[in-house]
């Protein structure tokens, strides 16, 4: 059986110019920075006894709606409403395959969701600025690992402000399907802004 | 720069830098921070521009973003105001709306026939004979109008964004800074909005000669500086205020759409002109222009002035202009008793002879009419009209006018508050304020410069109190006191010379009188009558003096008279701001790139981007779709799916919940079965449709079709609140993609790749499976909407491109093609299987499309149930049938929507046609009246060209009737 391989919904958009070196991500990131996450794994957790079920794999459920929670081995977990997680490792590891095996297979309760949303941070003292441009979303009033849902651009998106480098940063999470649009927009503004694409190795 | 004059505390020009220009051809030189009018202005250029309808020479008028006559145009851009736009080196304008040249405009001959165009002759002398219209449109479009869009011009996107505070202040003048800070103290986020370059208002100009009042603006701004919540934009206009607060503001750069708790509009007044004979020369101004021409931009407006006035600002005026080493010729005073103030007696100190009870009866127009010579003075009757004896004649080259004030209040006016006439001030002011907008300072017609401040900060206490940030007692509004600013009825009738109400439309006082005589006696029918306030300004300068003499001419007062409505936008916004960067959301599959590399052509369906068909070297279109088609037909395509709805129905009601949301059943099916879903509306049309699969128990997969599929879901999530019910419901569309392989080679390019049994007991035709196909994921169901035998192949998206990849290397042997929209589209048609939304309309219920098998009318209730058992006992009025079209006939074939025929009446239309198919034969779906529908009658089409086309009924589906290649067993 061929291994499988996953791809970022910007594979090909990224491999159709060279990463930016060190020095220009650094330049980039003094304004705003745009890198791809979307390979981090995803997990969806839906139904009724879905706060229950992750309470089970000791996993520390936020007790609010729109609230967020790091997890332990790395990522975070976000209650995106009464009955709805989402997961997201810190790390390109299978760790979210064991939790998907964990989960009951009669979708009784507890529905497992497929994520494969496109994941992209947004990180530099420009990056408000930049939502301000597409966004009527005001997130200065927005604390830290609040998630927020909003439309960027006129895309439908999930949004946990974070302190990044530093800086206030967005990690976004979309349809995958608006990836390719939403990145040529976001970089197109980043770039009149003194920022641009850069390596998640830059993110260090 | 013969009119320029020195330097000076407050000045917006910087003499550092000198600027070159062209205008009309001819190279000019300013300073940075003149505008384009002060610039020539200070060069001894005093006409600007032509009128719009008579092409009259026109100069500066307010100096205030309101002289729509001297509008210029660049190569790029059109309707640019020269008293707004900044000189700047490579600037080269010209003036629009001119035949010929500025000069010698040849147009400017339609001053002549003025009294042969009254208002309204448009509406009465153009419509007959009704063949001649387009002659007259197109001719008066040419002579009268404004600037001329250059389609070849190209502006750069200008950006949007959105701006948030708790305070939005309109108008840096006193009452606005002093209304910001306020609230600033009391810790609010404040932005304050100023239209022009710099702050301060009217202490720029209207106080400038009062050294107080020239240190208050100074620590209003140092205030102002120290506050950090206190943010200041400039040269920004606020162009309209919108429902929940929000404000569109405009800049050089971009249009912000600002939400604010609470707005502050102080936004001073519009000087407003007095009407007399020739009251549109170049020369005659307001005297605001005349101030902000001598303080701003440090240029002398005249040589000798005459000074009309009605209130105590003139004689200030007459003082400024003296001061700037203009020759005041006299001070003439609609009032009967004139001034009683200091400033009266400073002027008549000064030598200036004041005319008091008199008016301009007449500016007198040099020989080339572009310019002022003299005024002639009447006095007034004790009705304050002009007698015709007594006139005395002034030489002079400017007159100035300062006769009073209408509030700024559009943006007041938007925000829902009304304004009532005061005859203490003799202008509109607020009824009242909301709890959250708010007026101050000469908007609201407090003029003295101490209430205004005092104003602003009642204004800006009171925001703060309704943000929750301050709890005191909140000061009254200071009250007028002393004469009225504005005279109540400044407009001398001249029966001999054109005296204009309103300069944009070149509208004058006989067409007011005209339009009352034909009976327009109400403010908002003669607005549309002679169109006053229509005009680019909106009638900033123009609808209060329509206001007095519809009132006058009625005989009733202002408040009885009432106003127009005032709507966004309060200032002109360019066609570039409002389209800015444009946000146009595009789907992209996850195998894209995979489809550009195989030479896809692709085209949008819907949100989405997908392959039409795929090029092959010379081949053409139809080629290449035919070619993709047999290909399926007889061996193996594969074709991306992904932009499918795809949606889980999971928990103890999901079942339950899917026979109300379908035309099915679906609490008997299977693990491990599909079945075909139809989904209609509350009145029975056909919605949607799909595939149910069933995964467990209480899990369901469904898919939507690829254009319905987000609202749908949007339904689905509505209609289970509303039925209570648990169940979960899940969107995957873009998460997941979907691949199908189809004909007869199918399962043995799967075989290879995937861990399921694929044997025909194992896998039936319409079985669902979950396993894995290339070492991804995935979830099979077996279906054959193109007629073959078929796997769609579920997998997450981040797999697609792998799985694509294996299955084309897999099939490579057996000569696997991708294929497209249209080749699919051709199969399924030839497969009798109907696509919803193209050969169904927004009034097709199951019946007419031949499925009223799928509607399982014994449950107790389903979404549209209701109605369909009204449809099922009513005749059908159309039903959707196939139709073989002739192989070869010198009539072109049908296109989709061309009209079906009989007996001279349309009796349906084509929803689906091929013109070249697997089968050697053109068909198409068709809806037709259920007379015609039986197998065998002959239709008639009529096609492009107007020409008739016989089609013949035929039984559907066009291919394999009998299923037999969908259930194919290995």
């Amino acid at each position: 059986m061929p291994e499988t391989i996953r791809q970022s919904p910007l594979h090909d958009r990224l491999n159709s110019e060279p990463l930016p070196a060190a020095d220009l991500s650094a330049a980039r990131l003094g304004a705003v920075g745009i890198c791809d996450v979307s390979l981090l794994p995803k997990l969806g957790v839906k139904g009724t006894g879905a706060a229950g079920w992750l309470a089970e794999q000791w996993l520390k459920v936020p007790e609010e709606v729109y609230a967020s929670a790091p997890l332990e081995a790395g990522g975070l977990i976000v209650r995106l409403g009464a009955d709805e997680f989402l997961i997201e490792a810190g790390s390109l590891d299978e760790s979210l395959a064991a939790l998907r095996e964990r989960m009951p297979g009669d979708a009784l309760h507890v529905a497992p969701v497929a994520r494969e949303d496109a994941g992209l941070l947004l990180v530099g003292p420009r990056a408000t600025e930049m939502l301000l441009q597409t966004c009527g979303y005001e997130f200065a009033k927005s604390p830290d690992q609040r998630f927020v849902y909003t439309r960027i651009a006129g895309v439908s998106c999930g949004v946990l402000p974070q302190q990044i480098l530093g800086n206030r940063g967005y990690r976004i999470w979309f349809d995958p399907s608006y990836a390719l649009y939403l990145w040529e927009t976001l970089v197109e503004i980043a770039t009149e802004l003194g920022g641009g694409m850069v390596d998640a190795a830059g993110m260090q | 720069m013969p009119n320029r004059l020195p330097e000076r505390d407050g000045e917006w020009i910087d003499r550092s830098q000198s600027v070159r220009f062209r205008f009309e051809g001819k190279t000019h030189e300013g300073f940075a921070g003149d505008v384009l009018s002060s610039a020539l202005w200070a060069n001894g250029v005093r006409l600007l521009g032509r009128s719009f309808k008579y092409h009259r020479p026109r100069g500066i008028y307010s100096l205030a973003g309101h002289d729509i006559s001297s509008m210029v145009e660049d190569a790029q851009r059109t309707n640019l105001r020269g008293d707004l736009l900044p000189i700047e080196p490579n600037l080269d304008v010209r003036a629009v709306n001119t035949a010929g040249s500025l000069e010698r405009d040849w147009l400017r001959i339609t001053d002549h026939f003025g009294r042969f165009m009254p208002v309204g002759f448009y509406y009465k002398a153009f419509h007959t004979p009704r063949r001649l219209f387009p002659l007259y449109e197109n001719r008066i479009r040419k002579i009268a109008g404004l600037g001329r869009v250059n389609p070849k011009g190209h502006l750069p996107p200008s950006a949007k964004d959105y701006a948030f505070c708790d305070f939005v202040v309109v108008g840096g003048g006193p009452a606005g800074l002093a209304g910001a800070i306020a609230a600033a103290e009391q810790g609010l986020k404040v932005l304050l909005v100023e239209e022009h370059p710099h702050l301060g208002g009217s202490l720029l100009w209207q106080h400038a000669r009062d050294e107080a009042a020239r240190e208050q603006l100074k620590d209003l701004l140092s205030r102002a500086d120290a506050l950090e919540n206190l943010t200041i934009r400039c040269g920004t206009q606020v162009a309209g205020w919108y429902a929940d607060h929000w404000l569109a503001l405009v800049d050089a750069e971009r249009l912000t759409k600002l939400r604010a708790m609470c707005t502050l509009v102080a936004t001073g007044c519009f000087e407003q002109p007095a009407v007399f004979g020739n009251n549109d020369l170049p020369g005659v101004m307001l005297s605001s222009a005349a101030r902000r021409l001598i303080y701003l931009y440090r240029v002398r407006p005249f040589e000798r002035a005459v000074v009309l006035t009605g209130n105590r600002e003139g004689y200030g005026v007459a003082l400024d202009l003296l001061q700037a080493g203009v020759h005041v010729v006299a001070v003439v005073d609609l009032r009967a008793n004139g001034e009683m103030s200091d400033l009266a007696e400073s002027v008549a100190a000064a030598g200036i002879e004041i005319f008091k009870h008199h008016a301009v009866y007449e500016a007198v127009a040099s020989r080339d009419k572009t310019s002022v010579v003299g005024a002639i003075l009447c006095p007034l009757n004790e009705q304050g009209g002009p007698e015709s004896i007594g006139r005395v004649k002034l030489s002079c080259d400017g007159i100035v006018m300062s006769v009073g004030w209408t509030p700024a209040s559009g943006i007041a006016y938007q925000a829902g508050l009304r304004f009532e006439y005061d005859e203490r001030v003799e202008q509109l002011i607020p009824e009242s304020e909301s709890d959250r907008v708010f007026v101050a300072g000469r908007a609201a017609g407090v003029f003295d410069l101490e209430s205004q401040m005092e104003d602003g900060r009642r204004a800006g206490l009171a925001a703060a109190a309704a943000c929750g940030r301050f709890e005191g007692d909140i000061p009254e509004r200071p009250v007028h006191t002393g004469p009225p600013p504005s005279h109540p009825y400044p407009i001398m009738p001249h029966p001999g010379k054109k005296n204009f109400v309103d300069l944009d439309e070149d509208l004058h006082l006989a067409d007011f009188k005209n339009a009352h005589q034909e009976g327009f006696d109400n403010i908002e029918l003669i607005k549309r009558f002679t169109t006053v306030g229509m005009g680019p300004t909106q009638g900033k300068l123009s609808n209060f003096n329509a206001i007095r003499i519809l009132s006058r001419l009625n005989g009733a007062t202002i408040n009885e008279t009432g106003s127009t409505v005032s709507r966004p936008f309060h200032q002109p916004v360019s066609m570039a701001k409002l389209s800015g960067r444009r946000f146009h959301p595009m789907r992209h599959t996850p195998l894209h790139a995979q489809h550009l590399a195989l030479s896809a052509n692709m085209i949008h369906a819907g949100s989405w981007l997908r392959p039409e068909y795929y090029k092959i070297d010379d081949s053409s279109r139809a080629d290449c779709i035919l070619s993709e088609a047999e290909n399926v037909r007889s061996g193996v395509g594969v074709i991306d799916l992904s932009t499918l709805g795809k949606l889980h129905f999971c928990g103890p009601d999901a079942a339950r919940f899917l026979e109300q949301i379908y035309t099915g059943t679906f609490s008997e099916q299977r693990v491990g079965r599909l079945r075909y879903a139809l989904g209609c509306d509350e009145q029975g049309i056909i919605i949607e449709d799909g595939v149910v699969a069933r995964l467990s128990e209480h899990h369901f997969y469904v898919t939507a079709t690829s254009s319905g599929a987000a609202g749908f879901y949007r339904d689905l999530q509505r209609w289970a609140l509303l039925f209570e019910m648990d169940v979960t419901l899940v969107n995957e569309t873009g998460h997941l993609a979907a691949i199908n392989l189809a004909g007869p080679k199918a399962r043995e390019v799967l075989r290879s790749l995937s861990d399921f049994a694929l044997d025909d007991d194992a896998f039936p035709y319409l079985a669902v499976r979950q396993g894995h196909v290339a070492g991804a994921e995935a979830l099979l169901m077996r279906i054959g909407f193109v007629g073959e035998l078929g796997y769609e192949i579920h997998i997450p998206a981040g797999t697609a491109t792998h799985v694509w990849q294996k299955l084309l290397e897999a099939g490579r042997e057996l000569e696997i093609r991708p294929f497209g929209v249209e080749a699919q589209r051709l199969l399924r048609l030839e497969k009798g299987h109907l696509i919803v939304g193209q050969d169904t309309d927004a009034l097709t219920h199951p019946y007419e499309a031949d499925l009223g098998w799928a509607i399982k009318a014994k449950k107790p209730f389903f979404i549209g149930s209701r109605s369909l058992q009204i449809l099922a006992a009513r005749p059908l009025a159309r039903q959707l049938v196939g139709l073989a079209l002739p192989q070869s006939s010198k009539v072109p074939l049908p296109e989709e929507c061309h009209l079906i025929i009989e007996d001279g009446e349309i009796a349906g239309r084509i929803t689906s046609v091929a013109h070249r198919t697997t089968l050697g034969q053109p068909i198409a779906m068709a809806f037709v009246t259920p007379e015609m529908a039986s197998p065998g009658r002959e239709v008639t089409i009529r096609v492009a060209g107007g020409k008739l086309l016989v089609a013949t009924v035929v039984p559907m589906p066009f291919y394999d009737p009998e299923n037999s290649r969908q259930k194919v067993a290995d």
